[in-house]
């Protein structure tokens, strides 16, 4: 909402130097680099010679109650009063707002946290040290603009040459709350400027286009500008153009007037509106400025990378987007500025849309630019454990952000977002300007339209950060180390002098007049966990420990009678545990309790009495939602060092950033309106760039974060990991297979050679292409190939024959005995004889072949009269029968046999769902050479088969390129009862993720089916252990990254890759073509389209050898 | 050529547990070749006879029958001059799932049980058609005379 008032200047200006009042800069101890200036101003400053009136002057700023009480139209008590005015600073129009709308009752019962929150006293005011060199107003540049006349006169009007003075128009505040909301509009669009004579007489007034933004610079008190006619019509008429210089000068005031009201976090709770009038109005400034230096053309002598990296144009065109936005919606606007702000959880969903997967890759691959230069530091003796060399970095990381330590080699860098500018030399006449001793750079921030004389070093005053490196590891070891490896000096020297007391260590037990501050409590580390993890962090850490080094205990449940305070305060400093590992849901329980007394931190002597050497929250994502009990709670944890573990640092919304940049009280981007409106809003308005990189400046030096993707310099992966065997399975291809390849690969070698002959085997390219691709899948399966072979029509046919007579592909046992006995009546000897022909045929199984004498026969297969033998030496001797032009005949009984009629058995006892039931296993007959016309697909099933036996629980996923044989190869897999799931290109993201999903839960025998295509990146699938690649592909590399899925970081066991090749057949080829690499080098992009063409030749070519 | 597993495991097998009556030892530098005695089946002119066979496993065995004949001269009317046999699991009636052991079994039940109808060597047959006593005593003689161990 916004107010004016007839008796006071436009309130903006209050707003603006309000800030600067002393105990609102030093309520936060470290001084964000953001406004620098006050911190190092000795108290000597002399006076302001400020010309401005009193009213901006910022010391004279005070609340004016009776100016505040006029607008309310009561008295009001001077309690209120002074709440109000501790939360509003000088803001008065604030003070309104809350008064009317009557959050300032909340603010009074919650006045007494948000004193405790600045425990700091507050050093002596002090003016900005700078200023005594600093001129009260200091030439930046001109730039040319157009005006417009509104009066008419002769050439003594204006003339070249004249010096015109530059105005704002006066502003018709509008006088009613009411019309208020509307006037906020209109007073915006107010952007008069006027220029007139040395008496003060108009002239006339800028173009709109260049008062849009000089009205507001004038109004900020940023420049004054100063005019001079460079061309006027000679008898000037009312609407003539005139043509204006400006000069602009920048004032002092714009470098001291204004101050971040930093870490303010309690507005940022209360007040979530879409935009404070404060938000709105340094972005206008925040333009304005960006305007102004494109006009006058000044550019940075010196920016960071990040900030230098989007242009200008962008940064405006963000900004103004914004603004046209809010124009566009006043109704909505006001009114969601209207609401009470009571409410706050209400319009979480309001803010910060979700990051598409893309963004969010790409903001972790800036957050994860680790440097393995990183120094190493070796844990302290205490420490059981090895650290692997990442993680010696990441200590070496951590214990010199909790000392403080820069980096040697960093020299002392500016803020990110602040751009270097020199003053210049020469005025718009060339002639030399007075120059400043020792200053002649001024600094801007860009983003925020801070001006600074100050260097604006990048401060990190975290004494923590955000460990997210990925699961698997080992932020927990990482934590462990740093605790043993630094500790407090008051824990060290309790440590060493145990044995003798010394003076200090006489039990004092600490006094708790002060309640609102917390105890410290210097050796010890309270770690934050998910309720299920508290154990296993206890565990950890006694593992991670040499015995008596660290005294940890689980403050939970019945442990929580502990008082706390009194173990761990520095008095106890010797016995005090080291460790602390409580749950998220004691937090918020006991910070409810403290609450609702008030905010006593030490009345139930917990959590919140002490504050901790360390606090670690892990799981941190936990915290995500900046709203949340929980999150407020952590918030509120006192420490020295703060941290928080998470391999997810932000969730889906950069706003889950935020909550852990709160926690780890990073200035001032914990400040969320400062958040939002650096982040937020310029990711909301689709500028992604800015607002990622504006993330990364605040995470870089912030999070250590490591993938198991990573590879050390040397190329090694940060984590070993498990074998990797790749087995290359021959497959012999059937005779139908046979005939059906023989007779593809004739064609194309035909098509080839008669190419090759008229010489248009480059036009011809592609259909030779074809035919290679048809060779290959007559590799896999010969229906892959049917319309283009009339053997497999052929086939069909037979198989559709074969259906037509009855002989169903596969049948199970007892409808072959019900085939067998239907010309016998007797149900019952039927059955009889079937359960006996089963028993008979399953026993036969452990025999031997009664052919080759192999124990126990391998791929047993029956006859027609149900006589049992190796799949092998049956077909072979029904062959050598064949040949010799002899009827089949079976081996046993003589009985003529059919090599139609020939079925295999299909054992279950791989089958956990089938097997153990009954004396035995089940089994079915299979007939032999119909389904099975695909020797890949019979001898995966087999291998399954052998694997399911072996290892119940095992996972495995089949690659083939051809969807299209993945699904011949599901039916058959079905056939054998394995779970399977199927992954390809034609399925929906959603869906993608669904079956991924299904497949990591699964917790039996699973196979997953996979096109080469889709499933080749990025997918982790570390919960299978086997591979089978169906087919080969042009280039092992593709295959290789196939692979590497399943063989990754997170694997923990040996992985067995198995490649089937059809024996004797291009796919062999395949294999030699890439082992000489050829196509690596092509799919590299290192040969053009034609080389790459002449090059496949060649291969074709070997490929039809 | 490695020797099938079939072959080892049928020869380890007429060692360990020989048929009562019936030996077959293979020749130490071929092991598909056989030296096979049969004891002449008792109540049969063949009687206290001991009968020496060559026996040789061929390369496509067990898709072929092995080939067998008697080195040891018998008077048998399935029996030539020259020792070989006439038996149908020898020729069409042979099957893979028949071994060794149930081949020589087959000659001694053929010893005990000549069959003049389908003979081989047509001179014995017709002498032991027309004259089986006869026939019988000859086979007696030739068993003492040849087969006997001195």
């Amino acid at each position: 909402m916004h107010f004016s008032h007839s008796t006071e200047p436009p309130s903006k200006r209050r707003r603006f130097f309000s800030g600067a009042q002393p105990q609102e800069d030093d309520a936060t101890p470290h001084l964000p680099p953001t406004a620098p200036l006050p911190s190092s101003s000795p108290p000597t400053a002399p006076p302001c010679a400020n010309p401005s009136p009193p009213d901006t002057n910022p010391v004279s700023t005070s609340f004016d109650r009776a100016t505040f009480e006029s607008f309310v139209g009561e008295t009001v008590s001077s309690d209120t009063i002074s709440t109000l005015q501790e939360h509003c600073g000088n803001n008065v129009e604030r003070a309104i707002n809350l008064y009317l709308d009557g959050t300032w009752r909340a603010l009074k019962r919650k006045a007494l946290p948000a004193v405790r929150k600045r425990p700091s006293p507050k050093p002596a005011c002090q003016g900005p040290a700078t200023s005594h060199s600093m001129p009260e107003s200091r030439y930046i540049g001109a730039f040319g603009a157009e005006g417009w006349a509104t009066r008419s006169g002769g050439s003594d009007l204006v003339k070249h040459g004249d010096v015109v003075k530059i105005e704002r128009q006066k502003i018709q505040p509008p006088k009613t709350k009411v019309q208020s909301r509307l006037g906020a509009a209109a007073r915006r669009n107010d952007v008069i400027v006027r220029f007139t004579d040395r008496t003060g007489r108009e002239i006339g007034r800028l173009a709109k286009e260049t008062a849009d933004w000089v009205s507001i610079l004038i109004d900020q008190k940023i420049c004054k500008f100063e005019g001079i006619c460079v061309y006027a019509p000679d008898r000037l008429r009312t609407n003539d153009t005139v043509y204006l210089q400006l000069r602009c000068s920048l004032l002092r005031s714009c470098f001291f007037g204004r101050g971040f009201q930093v870490a303010d976090n309690r507005d940022a709770g209360l007040f979530n509106q879409g935009e404070s009038t404060e938000e709105k109005d340094l972005r206008l400034r925040q333009v304005a400025l960006v305007r102004l230096f494109q006009e006058i053309n000044l550019v940075p002598t010196r920016a960071n990378s990040a900030a230098a990296t989007h242009r200008r144009e962008e940064l405006l065109q963000a900004a103004e987007m914004e603004n046209k936005k809010e124009k566009e919606t006043p109704v909505a606007q006001s009114a969601a500025q209207g609401n009470p702000p009571s409410s706050p959880i209400s319009d979480e969903n309001e803010d910060g849309q979700e990051l598409e997967q893309d963004q969010l890759d790409a903001l972790y691959k800036k957050a994860q630019s680790f440097d393995f230069n990183t120094p190493e530091a070796d844990p302290a003796d205490t420490f059981a454990m090895t650290l692997r060399p990442y993680q010696k970095q990441s200590l070496y990381w951590m214990m010199a952000k909790e000392k403080d330590q820069r980096d040697k080699g960093r020299e002392e860098s500016m803020h990110p977002l602040w751009e270097e500018y020199t003053w210049p030399l020469k005025d718009y006449d060339d002639k030399d300007l007075p120059q400043v001793p020792n200053q002649p750079t001024f600094y801007i921030n860009p983003y925020s339209g801070d001006l600074s004389l100050e260097f604006p070093r990048q401060e990190q005053h975290c004494l923590g950060g955000i460990l997210a490196d990925e699961m698997g590891l080992g932020k927990t070891i990482q934590m462990l180390s740093l605790i043993h490896s630094h500790r407090s000096d008051v824990s060290v020297q309790a440590r060493q002098s145990t044995s003798h007391h010394s003076i200090n260590q006489l039990p004092r037990l600490p006094t708790l007049n002060g309640a609102s501050i917390a105890v410290n409590a210097p050796c010890t580390t309270l770690v934050v966990a998910p309720m299920s993890l508290l154990a296993q962090w206890q565990s950890e850490a006694e593992k991670a420990s040499k015995e008596g080094t660290l005294k940890s205990m689980v403050y939970y449940g019945a442990e929580k009678s502990a008082d706390l305070l009194t173990l761990c305060c520095e008095a106890n400093a010797a016995n005090a545990p080291d460790l602390i590992i409580t749950s998220y849901g004691v937090v918020l329980s006991e910070f409810t309790q403290i609450a609702a007394k008030g905010g006593d931190r030490a009345s139930n002597r917990g959590l919140f009495s002490l504050n901790f050497f360390r606090v670690i929250l892990d799981e941190a994502h936990n915290i995500k939602n900046r709203q949340a009990k929980t999150s407020r709670a952590c918030y509120e944890l006192a420490a020295e060092h703060r941290w928080a573990l998470t391999g997810t640092p932000i969730v889906n919304k950069l706003e889950d950033l935020f909550s852990l940049v709160r926690f780890l009280r990073v200035e001032p981007w914990n400040n969320f309106s400062f958040w939002r409106t650096f982040i937020t809003v310029p990711f909301e308005s689709k500028d992604f760039v800015r607002a990622l990189d504006v993330v990364q400046t605040v995470l870089e030096p912030l999070v250590m974060r490591r993938t198991k993707d990573m590879k050390t310099p040397d190329g090694l992966p940060l984590v070993p990991l498990p074998p990797k065997h790749v087995e290359i399975v021959d497959i012999e291809l059937s005779k139908a297979e046979r005939d059906v390849y023989e007779y593809v690969f004739t064609r194309a070698k035909r098509t080839f050679n008669a190419n090759v002959e008229a010489g248009t085997v480059m036009k011809a390219f592609t259909s030779i292409f074809a035919q290679i691709l048809r060779l290959r899948q007559s590799c896999c399966h010969p229906l892959l190939v049917r319309h283009l072979s009339a053997n497999a029509d052929d086939e069909e046919a037979a198989a559709a024959a074969d259906a037509a007579a009855g002989l169903a592909d596969d049948m199970d046992l007892q409808s072959l005995i019900e085939r067998f006995t239907a010309t016998t009546d007797d149900a019952a000897n039927s059955n009889a004889f079937g359960a006996h022909v089963l028993n008979q045929i399953r026993d036969e199984a452990s025999n031997e072949c009664p052919i080759c004498a192999e124990e126990p026969i391998i791929d047993q297969t029956v006859t027609g009269c149900w006589h049992s033998a190796c799949k092998k030496c049956l077909l072979e001797y029904i062959q050598y029968q064949t040949d010799k032009n002899e009827l089949p005949r079976c081996f046993q009984c003589r009985e003529p046999i059919n090599s139609r009629d020939l079925f295999e058995v299909v054992r279950h006892d791989d089958d956990p769902d089938n097997g153990r039931s009954g004396e035995g296993s089940r089994i079915t007959l299979q007939r032999l050479g119909v389904n099975n016309s695909s020797s890949k697909i019979v001898t995966l099933i087999k291998k399954l088969r052998e694997l399911r036996k072996g290892h119940p629980a095992m996972k495995s996923v089949v690659f083939s390129q051809f969807t299209s044989f993945l699904s011949l190869i599901e039916p058959a897999l079905a056939q054998a009862s394995m779970h399977f799931v199927r992954l390809d290109g034609s399925m929906s993201q959603k869906a993608r993720a669904a079956v991924l999903e299904e497949f990591k839960e699964s917790k039996g025998f699973t196979v997953l089916l996979l096109s080469l295509k889709a499933g080749g990146v990025g997918l982790n699938l570390t919960t299978a252990k086997r591979v089978f690649m169906m087919d080969p592909w042009w280039s092992f590399a593709i295959e290789a990254q196939a692979i590497d899925r399943v063989h990754r970081m997170g694997q923990e066991n040996e992985v067995k890759v198995y490649r089937f090749i059809a024996k004797d057949s291009v796919e062999e080829r395949m294999l030699r073509i890439q082992d000489r690499k050829k196509f690596i080098a092509s799919s590299l992009g290192m040969m053009s389209d034609e080389e790459k063409k002449v090059q496949r030749l060649e291969d074709i070519r070997e490929l039809l050898s | 050529m490695a020797l099938p597993k079939r072959i080892q495991k049928e020869t380890e097998r007429l060692m360990a547990e020989p048929v009562p009556g019936i030996s077959a030892i293979p020749h130490e530098d071929n092991l598909r070749y056989f030296d096979v005695e049969i004891h002449g089946p008792s109540s049969s002119p063949y009687e206290g006879g001991v009968f020496k066979l060559e026996l040789f496993l061929p390369d496509d065995y067990p898709m072929t029958p092995p080939k067998i004949r008697f080195l040891t001269k018998i008077f048998h009317p399935n029996v030539d001059k020259l020792g070989r046999i006439c038996l149908d699991v020898l020729k069409n009636n042979w099957s893979p799932a028949l071994q060794i052991r149930t081949i020589l079994l087959s000659i001694q039940a053929l010893l005990g049980a000549p069959n003049p109808d389908d003979p081989l060597a047509a001179d014995v047959a017709k002498s032991w058609k027309e004259d089986e006593k006869a026939a019988i005593a000859t086979a007696k003689q030739w068993t003492q005379q040849y087969a006997v161990p001195k």
